[in-house]
């Protein structure tokens, strides 16, 4: 018997303490659980808001890939003599240039109404800075996203910037020489104006079908997500306050500056309209956490829900002007911009107040 | 003004009046928020129709931000006076349609509004009356968002609980929130005015907002200073003036003034405990710096840009650190802070000249700078400053976990893996020796979530090795950071009441002493009759060890810091080394074993050569020394943190405590064990070190891919449960796994060996007579 224990003894003490075990497993921990807030909140509308969007976005880029195929197959037909496929056949590149640019708002402009959430979820944030928002190693060496675009015949673009405004927009609108095949009249109205242009038939492919797989890319991921509160917190208190750079951008396009823009994005739309488009995405995003907030801090919530409806108005009402004509100067420009700034300092601390009533941990 | 335009302006005017008398009385109070925000957006109308050249609706704003201000009737007298001050600016600006001049108004008027707000706030906190300070709280400004700060709110949480008893603590929360955001806003309002390629409306409404803001610092300037603040407002109040009239001269003046106070002092000084975590962010960034940037660069060029750009992200967060400090460190040695100002300049400019590619300095170079920046650093910070701060690791991890996303998302994986690791290794020499005496579980959940997974969801390190998307990492990170923040909460919540940590102690000790006894049980059982000499050397060893275990504790008394750098590799070393020697004696044993049971008769080995009896004397000092050293050596590490927490004397009370238990099973087991028949003991015993070996392999594995001397590739689809790895040293990396098998087949082959060696030698001594029969 007392064999059959040793032997037992030493097993048992060997399973216990085989090599570097934790010391002090079996201590009862007074670990304090963090307040979990998710439950009763269902974030569920605001990944079908993004889904749907994204969605239509990528019907956007299917349409603009096809059609920056068919340009390409044309230009290909001259060997890329753009001033020969332009004397041979001007109308049918005036209407693919057309619908480029259309197929490129599409998709842009249903990207923008998704941008709030894309840009201010952490684990979504990357397709934000590929698609939209990332600069090119030429502008920020430091802050550009590391990638290559290959085009088809065989030039190396590297850390080219995002899709959308450092690639796509330039070379559609002319505003980046490189990008550009050839300045047309493509209104024939007589003269070569801003945005008139052939794009540089590789680079456009290029980028067209790239943009479409970061596109699905980015759809899979917003399939995968499971948002949190945290995430929709997060997204608001991230987004919110940048509306300065976004009016800065405004001050500097086309827009306001004209033919002297600096900014090569933001001439196929106006920037107002992003802006627009990004507080859509956050409204909606609120309405989502809205009942939490309101049950927490009711004022807290009127003033939130004020805060949106007053900036959600204040850029819907310059966006309507502009739309309507009002060509604003740089110092109204200026002016609006630090006004928007205010208000959505405001809005982005009083959020964030609220995700720490709730207890919901914003992401840094 | 033309005479038809000033006929409107009465007209509009008086209609106003009326317009705004019959709101006044006919409807309910509005909240303080909603009427401060009428006035700044009459004013902003206002500044739009001016811009516009519509004075005429600008004069009809004004007079509608008059009519909301009236709702503001229970601000304060001076900051309703300071109001009453904006909006009288306001009146002649639109008269005499001077834009600018309306935009400083409208600063000074927000500027009031805040400064009245707060001041009410704090009078009806003092009085324990959160509803009305809850709504006073509404109407304030906010910190800008940045990538290394959110909006502070603390003031909103600290109205939500407050009582009748805790008024006094929250009036100190509320000024410590909104003093440090009226700060920092007055230094970048300061800024703007002081830029003169912004336009000249912002710079107006700022020198407004400087005016009313500096009204709200004044008294913890008084308070910290005992200073006369006469010449300050002077200063503040002409900015704008100053600023109107075209004199930059005067401006710069008044700029300058103000800068030097924002400069020496903090209206809402750090708590003791945040200068302690600011002080350990800022010692732990800075220590990442030469890391990633000695990784980045190769002599005069930059091989990987990713990592100059954590080293610039890292410099960036020592900065933060080093500025929220500054001011103490004034204190402490003004011209030693300035120094290190300047080499922390330097480095940044380094650091951002090689990002940039313009000009790179060699690694040595910048380790010498930030090792001269850390030198002087620790010179200057106060002892308490120094000590562990684990709040400070939680932070440092976060800003490393940023990097391996970041790293991920650039497609780097390398560059993620060695981000990784550098979180982890924060981690396990920072909190979990903490957390492993008072929460395991979540030390389990972490080493998992940090490695191959936990609980069936994937681990970093396996997600990295098998290339996961950005989204998969982030998800991995989350969980992360949920566990770490519970950690974190944890650790903050610690009781460190003297019986929890004699308790704690103890287990540690008995629970390494256990493992120690195990191993020398199983080493020495076979140990007896004529081999019972041998347990001697091994005796020593573990004297030897003990000693070496207490001279450690006292070095990690006195260097824990450094200690803790070089921990997981020295124990890497160590088990290396037992491994080695376990491997020799392992094979021994069984050599041994069959030499003594079937060639008793043969006693030449006894006249095995001295060096060969020397060599075996050493080998078992060193496994007895090695078995034992390896559990004291964790055994000092894991009590660090105990003694932190409630000083070496109650630790070694628990030390005592356990060493007693682990001697009394010991007693038992060698009983128990001598009592054994001789064959049996030698069965388990060979099984019991076998399994030691091969636990003991798969940790060591494990611990040299935690410091990188080993690759780590996955084993797709394997996941393990966490016990596995804990109890029997098996992760689902190849190199863990491939190595406990050659372990496990040098023990078995090992045995085989013997045996048939043994065979073979047996037949030979049957077969020799008749050789010797034949033989001529």
């Amino acid at each position: 018997m007392r064999r059959i224990l040793a032997c037992m003894i030493l097993s048992g003490t060997l399973l216990l303490t085989a090599c570097g075990g934790a010391p002090g497993q079996q201590t009862a921990a007074p670990t304090t659980a963090v307040p979990a807030a998710e439950a009763d909140v269902d974030l569920a509308a605001v990944k079908n808001y993004a889904l749907d969007h994204g969605r239509q976005m990528k019907e956007g880029t299917v349409a603009l890939a096809a059609s920056a195929k068919a340009y390409y197959d044309l230009l290909a037909g001259h060997n890329f003599d753009y001033e020969a496929a332009w004397a041979a056949d001007p109308a049918t590149l005036t209407d693919l240039v057309t619908t480029i640019k259309a197929n490129w708002l599409t998709a842009s402009t249903h990207y923008e109404l998704d941008e709030g959430i894309i840009a201010g979820v952490p684990s979504l944030a990357y397709y934000d800075v590929w698609i939209d928002a990332g600069p090119s190693a030429e502008e920020d060496p430091a802050e550009a996203l590391e990638w290559t675009l290959t085009l088809p015949d065989g030039r190396e673009l590297q850390s080219p910037g995002n899709f959308f405004h450092s690639l796509l927009e330039p070379a559609i609108w002319g505003t980046h020489g490189d990008f550009s095949g050839l300045p047309v009249d493509l209104s024939g109205d007589g003269t070569v104006e801003m945005g008139e242009v052939l794009p540089d038939a590789n680079l456009l492919l290029a980028a067209a079908q790239g943009l479409d797989g970061a596109t699905q890319e980015m759809l899979t991921a917003v399939e995968a997500w499971q948002p949190t509160m945290s995430d929709a917190f997060t997204a608001l208190v991230v987004m919110i306050p940048t509306m300065n750079e976004y009016f800065e951008q405004w001050k500097l396009s086309a827009f306001v500056a004209g033919e002297n823009a600096e900014e090569h994005a933001f001439i196929g739309t106006s920037r107002l309209f992003d802006i627009n488009g990004i507080l859509n995405g956050l409204d909606f995003t609120y309405d989502s956490l809205a009942a939490r907030v309101e049950a927490t801090n009711p004022e807290l919530h009127a003033q939130i829900d004020s805060g949106f409806a007053d900036l959600r108005g204040y850029v819907g009402d310059l966006y309507s002007q502009e739309q309507g004509g009002t060509a604003f100067t740089a110092e109204q420009a200026d002016l609006f911009g630090t006004e928007a700034q205010t208000k959505a300092t405001a809005l982005a601390g009083r959020v964030a107040q609220a995700a720490a009533l709730l207890n919901v941990a914003i992401a840094e | 003004m033309s005479r038809s335009i000033r006929t409107d302006v009465v007209i509009v005017g008086l209609l106003l009046c009326l317009v705004g008398l019959g709101t006044t009385a006919s409807a309910a109070p509005r909240p303080p928020w909603e009427a401060a925000e009428t006035v700044g957006d009459e004013l902003f109308a206002a500044q739009t129709a001016l811009l516009g050249d519509d004075t005429v609706a600008a004069i009809a704003h004004v007079e509608q931000a008059r009519v909301a201000a009236v709702e503001l009737d229970s601000l304060p007298p001076e900051p309703a006076a300071l109001l009453d001050r904006a909006l009288a600016a306001a009146g002649t600006a639109v008269q005499t349609g001077d834009g600018d001049a309306l935009a400083g108004a409208r600063g000074l008027a927000r500027g009031a509004v805040y400064w009245g707000s707060y001041l009410a706030a704090r009078a009806v906190t003092e009085q324990g009356d959160a509803e009305t300070a809850r709504q006073w709280l509404l109407v304030r400004d906010f910190r800008t968002s940045t990538r290394f700060s959110r909006p502070g709110a603390d003031a909103t949480l600290a109205i939500r609980d407050l009582t009748a008893e805790n008024a006094a603590d929250t009036v100190a929360r509320l000024d410590a929130d909104l003093l440090d955001t009226y700060q920092a806003r007055l230094g970048e309002y300061l800024a703007v005015v002081a830029s003169t390629s912004e336009l000249r409306h912002r710079r107006a409404e700022s020198a407004g907002l400087v005016a009313a803001y500096w009204r709200i610092l004044a008294p913890a300037y008084i308070d910290q200073n005992g200073a006369d603040i006469a010449e300050v407002t002077s200063a503040a109040d002409h900015l704008l003036p100053a600023l109107l009239a075209g004199d930059e001269s005067a401006t710069d003046e008044a700029v300058t003034t103000l800068q030097g106070v924002l400069d020496g002092f903090r209206a809402a000084p750090l708590a003791p405990a945040e200068q302690a975590r600011r002080a350990g962010q800022l010692l732990r960034f800075l220590a990442l710096v030469p890391i990633e940037y000695g990784r980045g660069v190769q002599g005069d060029k930059v091989l990987i840009d990713l990592e100059i750009q954590e080293a610039v992200t890292f410099m960036a967060g020592a900065t933060a650190a080093f500025a929220d400090l500054r001011l103490s460190l004034m204190e402490i040695d003004p011209a030693l802070t300035a120094t290190i100002s300047e080499q922390m300049a330097r480095v940044t400019t380094d650091l951002d000249a090689a990002n940039r590619k313009t000009s790179v300095v060699p690694a040595e170079t910048m380790t010498g700078a930030v090792a001269g920046i850390t030198d002087g650093l620790k010179t200057l910070f106060p002892p308490e400053w120094l000590e562990v701060d684990t709040d400070a690791d939680f932070d440092v991890v976060a800003s490393v976990l940023d990097q391996v996303e970041a790293a991920v998302r650039a497609g780097d994986y390398k560059l993620a893996e060695s981000a990784r690791l550098e979180g982890y290794a924060i981690f396990d020499f920072g909190p979990e020796p903490r957390l492993l005496a008072f929460a395991p579980a979540l030390v389990a959940e972490i080493d998992g979530l940090f490695w191959q997974g936990y609980n069936g969801r994937p681990g970093l390190a396996q997600a990295i090795a098998l290339k996961g998307s950005p989204e998969e990492i982030a998800a991995i990170r989350a969980e992360l950071d949920t566990a770490l923040k519970q950690a974190q909460v944890t650790l903050g919540d610690l009781n460190s009441a003297p019986g929890a940590i004699i308790s704690n102690a103890a287990i540690i000790v008995f629970r390494e002493g256990l493992e120690a006894v195990v191993i020398l049980a199983a080493l020495m059982a076979s140990m007896v009759g004529a081999y019972a000499g041998l347990r001697r050397p091994m005796v020593l060893g573990v004297v030897l060890a003990l000693l070496a275990t207490a001279v450690t504790w006292w070095i990690a008394q006195q260097v824990l810091s450094q200690l803790a750098h070089f921990g997981e590799r020295l124990e890497a070393v160590v088990s290396l080394i037992a491994i080695g020697v376990l491997l020799l004696i392992t094979n021994w044993f069984f050599h041994k074993t069959y030499w003594k049971d079937w060639i008793a008769g043969f006693h030449a080995q006894k006249r095995q050569l001295l060096s060969a009896e020397t060599g075996q004397f050493l080998g078992l000092v060193v496994l007895g020394f090695t078995s034992m050293y390896r559990e004291g050596f964790e055994t000092v590490l894991f009590l660090q943190a105990l003694a932190l927490e409630a000083g070496p004397t109650i630790v070694l009370q628990g030390v005592a405590l356990g060493a007693v238990a682990v001697l009394i099973v010991g007693l038992i087991t060698f009983k128990l064990q001598a009592r054994l028949p001789y064959k049996k003991m030698l069965v388990w015993t060979g099984v019991l070190i076998g399994v030691v070996l091969v636990t003991m392999v798969g940790k060591t594995v494990h611990v040299m891919q935690a410091v990188g001397w080993l690759g780590i590739t996955p084993i797709k689809g394997l996941v393990l449960p966490y016990w596995a790895g804990l109890w029997f040293g098996l992760y689902a990396t190849w190199q863990g796994i491939i190595a406990q098998l050659g372990a496990a087949a040098f023990v078995i082959g090992s045995y085989y060996l013997a045996e048939g060696m043994q065979n073979k030698r047996r037949k030979e001594i049957v077969r020799r007579p008749q050789t010797e029969h034949t033989t001529p």
